[in-house]
């Protein structure tokens, strides 16, 4: 599917290698791809297809070994750490599987985070959003919790409000149901895909789990470093069929 | 072996102790060689007293090592949970792991204990020469391998036997479950101290108190009353290195928010108190150390004040400023030679700091990654630890301050009350100086290799589930 809107991640003939020359592991061979704005997309493979790695250089966490990428419409090949810190902070919002939430901070303080970290306290507008997001997500009364005190799916929650509080150009998600029971998976989910139906909010979402996948606008196929399939919103079961496909094929 | 170098700065700690009884073993014995020349009488005495002393002083240093080697030993277990977890799955029973690690703890005590007496046999060697060659040692045969240094080194072996025996308590709570489970964050759960320990601590302190009351209400009588006074310091001194716990997470809460508006502040103050009782047991060290210090200190300026207003009372035209010049000599030597010996705990308890700091470094790995993909930078990275040293080695500092100030003026008030009225504490600036600085330099070493691991930590380590 093409996209209607200007990409908010662009990667242009992207490899990344592990390991020296003569032990050389390919992770991802020589992708091309655009992330839509406003979209949600799903990244899925099986394990070792390499959609980690391209989480990771698409977000500016790892350094690519050729191609270009662009965030938000800003050249990241070739930043210093410092400036791509500060990409990070201004422009990326990020959801793990497990471990997101710093524990020796509350639930607030985990959510107002990347502005802590920026130096600066939110603005009054900024923290009319926070608010809002918190009693969207239900966590008005935990504010002054630690993480420690939190169900798993508590936890996803101010991940994702920490994420959504700086009204970043993408939110990347990896795995983010990974380590949740299958109806909190749901919710941290149907979360996901309201702030980008009603928020315009671009997210990319990594993961194996065809249900998860299910919920995204578009879904790329990774399998051995390269994108092998681009489809637009499909059912788990399709996803899964097409799954099984690659493998079959593989 | 693999398993004795993780314990390396245990080791350490052995042989600094060792090293530092050693010299105390050998020094009366020199001491008294040199004295009988001069033809000295009632060598007996002053080697008997010069004996005393040092093991005074050893069993300060040995205890602060203890408490050093206990307390990294349990980090060192918390940092192998997984391996140790790993065992657990295959068969292995809590009981015979910590069995394993009280052997290696005696292993690392025997190690440390023969580095450190040769160490210490050594640098008395040195002493010997140097001193001999200008001139301030006559020339004598000196024994530099007495008997004695035997006793040290057992000390310092059972020492941290003991310690490791302590510091693996903790082995029995990894489950084997640990090692399948994916969540790596490794625990901080507290290795809290009991109930028991909290009601000791009290118990300890007020009695010292009363006693030191005591010393006081009789100090305008004798100076005798030196001898309560300084018992009662010394209970209440224990009773506060028991209950450190219950100290010190108050003075590092306080620390903490000293500029807490600054993520990185505010960060590194709430990493302090992530487990209060394991920094406080980092801390407690230190604060040994430098009351101990300030304590000497302010104790002889008062002395040193009373005297010389005895003195300038006392002038009738005799007095010279040459007199009260050889006098502030005097204290400024007797000061000097005990603040080596006194300092030689807080060696012990700087590396203790270092310990706990590249641990909690080790330990965090995750941490540190998740921050820096959230935005904080390299150069924050650095300045976190840094401030997280500062912040504990500040806490220790200002706590020993306290304390000094007050365990020294009781001394001071206690011994020369009965001359003059009721003295005001002295706070020698040359030390309090010394400790400051010496503090400074402790934080930033104590970073340098943490801060380079941290620094290290890449952001995508925060999603590697390995």
């Amino acid at each position: 599917m093409t996209t209607t809107q200007k990409p908010i991640i662009r990667l242009d003939h992207v490899s990344k290698h592990y390991g020296d020359t003569s032990r050389r592991v390919t992770a991802l061979d020589d992708v091309s791809v655009d992330i839509g704005a406003g979209e949600f997309t799903a990244v899925m493979g099986p394990s070792g297809s390499g959609k980690s790695t391209l989480m990771h250089v698409a977000a500016g966490l790892d350094a690519v070994s050729s191609g270009r990428i662009q965030i938000d419409g800003v050249e990241i090949t070739g930043l210093a750490d410092r400036e791509l810190t500060e990409l990070r902070r201004r422009r990326l919002g990020f959801v793990f599987q497990s471990f997101n939430l710093v524990p020796t901070l509350d639930v607030g303080e985990n959510i107002r985070l990347p502005f802590l970290l920026g130096g600066g306290a939110p603005s009054a507008d900024e923290r009319a959003w926070i608010d809002r997001l918190v009693d969207r997500l239900g966590l008005s009364d935990r504010l002054t919790h630690r993480p420690h005190q939190l169900s798993g799916g508590q936890q996803q929650r101010v991940a994702i409000a920490r994420a959504l509080a700086s009204r970043p150009a993408v939110v990347v998600a990896d795995e983010p149901t990974g380590a949740l029971d299958s109806r909190t998976g749901r919710d941290v989910l149907a979360i996901l895909r309201g702030a980008v139906q009603e928020w315009g909010q671009s997210v990319v979402m990594v993961t194996h789990d065809p249900t998860a996948a299910a919920n995204a606008d578009r879904i790329l196929f990774l399998a051995d470093g390269r994108i092998v399939d681009d489809r637009p919103a499909m059912t788990a079961t399709e996803i899964s069929a097409t799954m099984l496909g690659m493998e079959a094929a593989a | 072996m693999s398993g004795l170098r993780s314990f390396a700065p245990t080791i350490l700690v052995a042989a600094l102790g060792t090293t530092f009884g050693s010299a105390l073993v050998i020094a009366p014995g020199i001491v008294t060689e040199a004295l009988a020349t001069t033809g000295f009488g009632d060598l007996g005495a002053i080697r008997a007293i010069l004996s005393v002393l040092g093991w005074l002083f050893l069993a300060i240093a040995l205890y602060v090592g203890a408490v050093v080697t206990a307390n990294t030993c349990a980090t060192i277990i918390a940092g192998q949970t997984r391996i140790l977890a790993l065992q657990r799955l295959i068969g292995a029973t809590g009981a015979s792991l910590r069995a394993r690690i009280t052997r290696t703890g005696l292993l690392v005590g025997v190690v440390g204990a023969a580095i450190g007496v040769v160490v210490g046999t050594g640098l008395s060697a040195l002493f010997v020469v140097a001193l001999r060659g200008n001139g301030f040692l006559p020339d004598t045969t000196y024994t530099l391998v007495p008997v004695e240094l035997v006793l040290p080194a057992v000390a310092v072996v059972l020492a941290t036997w003991g310690a490791f025996a302590a510091g693996s308590r903790r082995v029995l709570r990894v489950t084997p479950l640990q090692a399948l489970s994916e969540d790596v964050e490794p625990t901080h759960e507290d290795v809290r101290f009991g109930k028991a320990r909290t009601v000791w601590a009290i118990v300890l302190v007020a009695a010292g108190v009363l006693l030191m009351l005591v010393g006081l209400a009789f100090s305008p009588v004798s100076p005798s009353a030196v001898l309560p006074a300084a018992l009662g310091g010394f209970v209440s001194f224990a009773g506060i290195s028991v209950g450190a716990a219950v100290v010190m997470p108050p003075v590092l809460q306080l620390i903490g928010r000293i500029g807490s508006s600054d993520p990185v502040v505010l960060l590194a103050g709430r990493n302090a108190m992530r487990a209060p009782a394991r920094s406080s047991r980092a801390t407690i060290g230190l604060v040994i150390g430098v009351t101990l210090l300030v304590t000497f200190a302010v104790a002889f300026g008062i002395m040193e004040q009373v005297l010389t207003q005895q003195l300038v009372a006392m002038d009738d035209g005799s007095m010279t400023p040459a007199m009260l010049d050889a006098q502030r000599g005097f204290f400024a030597q007797v000061n000097a030679v005990v603040d080596v010996v006194v300092g030689f705990s807080a060696v012990i308890a700087a590396v203790g700091v270092v310990n706990a700091l590249a641990l909690s470094v080790m330990q965090r790995r995750r941490e540190l990654g998740l921050l820096r993909v959230l935005g904080l930078t390299g150069a924050q990275v650095r300045r976190m630890i840094v401030t997280e040293a500062v912040q504990m080695v500040t806490a220790a500092v200002v706590t020993g301050l306290v304390l000094g100030t007050c365990y020294g003026w009781v001394g001071g008030q206690t011994m020369l009350g009965s001359i003059g009225r009721v003295v005001t504490p002295v706070l020698p600036l040359g030390t309090v100086g010394a400790v400051v600085l010496g503090a400074l330099v402790l934080a930033v070493v104590a970073t340098v290799a943490p801060v380079r691991r941290a620094v290290r930590v890449s952001p995508t380590q925060a999603l590697a589930v390995d």
